[in-house]
């Protein structure tokens, strides 16, 4: 199946829901992450659950503030290293 | 008058979690190797008079103080679970009153040596403290076993009404346990991760243990200029995660200048870092420690610049979060809590030879930014004293509040004298903010 930005953005909402917030935490493509609440541990977390999902180890400059914004801003950033 | 506790919402007795029960082991280790046990303290201060008695009549009118002002550790056979008990001739709440004639935020030496004893002390106890510049000090003493600092920051910011009614989670939800044998499985792999590399020792202020004696504190309060120079140092160093790294790199690298100071060898230095392991976006749980491990071993080469102890630090700390070792920790925790004591604290204790650590280490990051209001009343100051026993006999908080950085030192001076710590604090924000400040 082919990873479009959406779905990668999907993707990260559903692993940010599971396993990093609490019940009733909003969290869409467009949330930023740090209205969520997230540290840095929750960071590193997603990181590696990108490393898991897409074999993708994210470089330094990948975790720009203007990437890390949202789910939707890291998943474009995602997409284009694919 | 107090309100009648609702017996469906307050339990008659609670069992303590893997996280809860290490805390009842480090009090075990606290009280035996000092003058009191796992005993926390969080100072709020603000600006004007709280009114002693409007508060205690609060407290004695929530549910939530009276239920835990109730609650003693359970005497248990061995192999049973621990747990917490309502007693029922519990007495009201009394909040100490103190004044202090001093200057700043001075706080009376008696509210530190109070000690408190899980099975037979209510588990906190309050205190206000009228200084003469017309503020006030909220001082709250707990023991360990029942909460966390951040635990400990939630019910304060309750009982000061800085949280909206119905939003703190008191209770953490129960979660199903994986079978024994993968626990085990997770029990194993912590304690191979654990002996590894240990070959040498760690290294401490103090050959060995025996040096009960009383807990000296020293703040340290960080400017915005400072603290902003250590945002920029994170930058500068390639610390990806927040700033923890260098905090820590920094407290190793000046606890390892100290130890050449005292003319010790350094073999390496090992420090566990609590991870907060509450979901993010609540107020909660509140009761009990949600808390697990990372763990850090530095040697002599990893200290020699900010910069290789940064790549150290963050290097482990991939590593350990890549192979699990905190969701590992928090299983061999949970399922240790059937050992006795004597037994748990042999098998926890014997990759470091009974010190559990080369010093304590905890950063409770940036909780108290938006801490700005309490009862009505500014808050001027916030401050965590961690608990400390004589042995490893050191340990440094950080914390930020109201967007500058913050550090408390807790020693007793049979490790550091006061001229040896200043060493320390001098090296401390030479490695913090570099020579240079923005």
């Amino acid at each position: 199946m082919t990873n479009t930005a959406q779905s990668i953005a999907e993707s990260l909402c559903t692993f940010i829901r599971a396993n990093l917030v609490a019940d009733g935490v909003e969290v869409t493509p467009a949330t930023p992450l740090v209205q969520m609440g997230l540290d840095s541990f929750s960071l590193i977390e997603i990181v590696l659950f990108v490393e898991r999902q897409y074999g993708l180890q994210l470089p330094d400059e990948a975790l720009s503030q203007e990437n890390i914004h949202s789910s939707e801003t890291l998943a474009n950033y995602i997409h284009q290293c694919l | 008058m107090p309100v009648t506790l609702d017996r469906q919402y307050w339990p008659d007795s609670l069992p303590l979690n893997g996280s809860d029960y290490f805390q009842l082991l480090l009090d075990r280790h606290h009280r035996r190797q000092g003058l009191q046990g796992n005993v926390s303290r969080f100072a709020v201060e603000v600006e004007g008079k709280l009114d002693a008695a409007a508060l205690e009549r609060t407290v004695n009118g929530d549910p939530l103080f009276i239920w835990l002002h109730s609650l003693r550790l359970k005497r248990r056979l061995p192999f049973q679970l621990p747990q917490w008990k309502q007693v029922k001739a519990n007495r009201p709440v009394s909040i100490g009153i103190h004044e202090v004639f001093l200057k700043g935020h001075g706080i009376p030496g008696v509210l530190f040596e109070t000690d408190i004893r899980p099975h037979s002390d209510p588990p906190f106890r309050l205190d206000l403290v009228f200084h003469q510049n017309n503020r006030t000090t909220l001082f709250f003493t707990w023991n360990h076993v029942l909460t966390d600092a951040q635990g400990a920051e939630i019910l304060i910011r309750h009982l000061g009404k800085a949280i909206g009614d119905g939003q703190v989670q008191f209770f953490a939800k129960e979660e199903t346990e994986l079978p024994i044998r993968e626990q085990v499985g997770h029990a194993r792999k912590v304690r191979d991760f654990m002996f590894d590399g240990q070959e040498t020792g760690l290294s401490l202020l103090l050959e060995k243990s025996g040096h009960p004696q009383a807990n000296r504190y020293r703040v340290l309060r960080f400017t915005e200029t400072e603290t902003a120079q250590v945002n920029a140092n994170c930058k500068r160093y390639g610390i990806r995660f927040g700033r923890s790294p260098l905090l820590l790199a920094a407290a190793m690298r000046s606890f390892h200048a100290l130890l050449k100071h005292k003319g010790k060898t350094n073999h390496n230095i090992w420090v566990p870092i609590p991870q907060n392991q509450r979901k993010k976006g609540a107020w909660g749980p509140l009761v009990g420690n949600h808390v697990s491990y990372l763990f850090y071993r530095l040697f002599p080469q990893h200290l020699e610049t900010m910069q290789s102890a940064a790549d150290a630090i963050g290097e482990q700390m991939m590593g350990q979060m890549r192979s699990g070792i905190p969701a590992s920790y928090g299983i061999m925790m949970g399922l240790s809590r059937r050992l006795p004591l004597w037994l748990y604290g042999y098998i926890a204790k014997s990759p470091t030879k009974g010190a559990l650590a080369s010093f304590f280490f905890s950063d409770t990051g940036n909780t108290l930014d938006d801490f700005t209001n309490f009862c009505g009343l500014p808050v001027s100051d916030a401050v965590h004293y961690p608990p400390n026993g004589g042995y490893p006999g050191f340990t440094v908080i950080f914390m930020g509040f109201q967007q500058k950085l913050q550090a408390v030192i807790a020693y007793t001076e049979a490790g550091v004298s006061e001229a040896e710590l200043s060493i320390f604090e001098a090296s401390l924000r030479e490695n913090l903010f570099g020579k240079t400040v923005v």
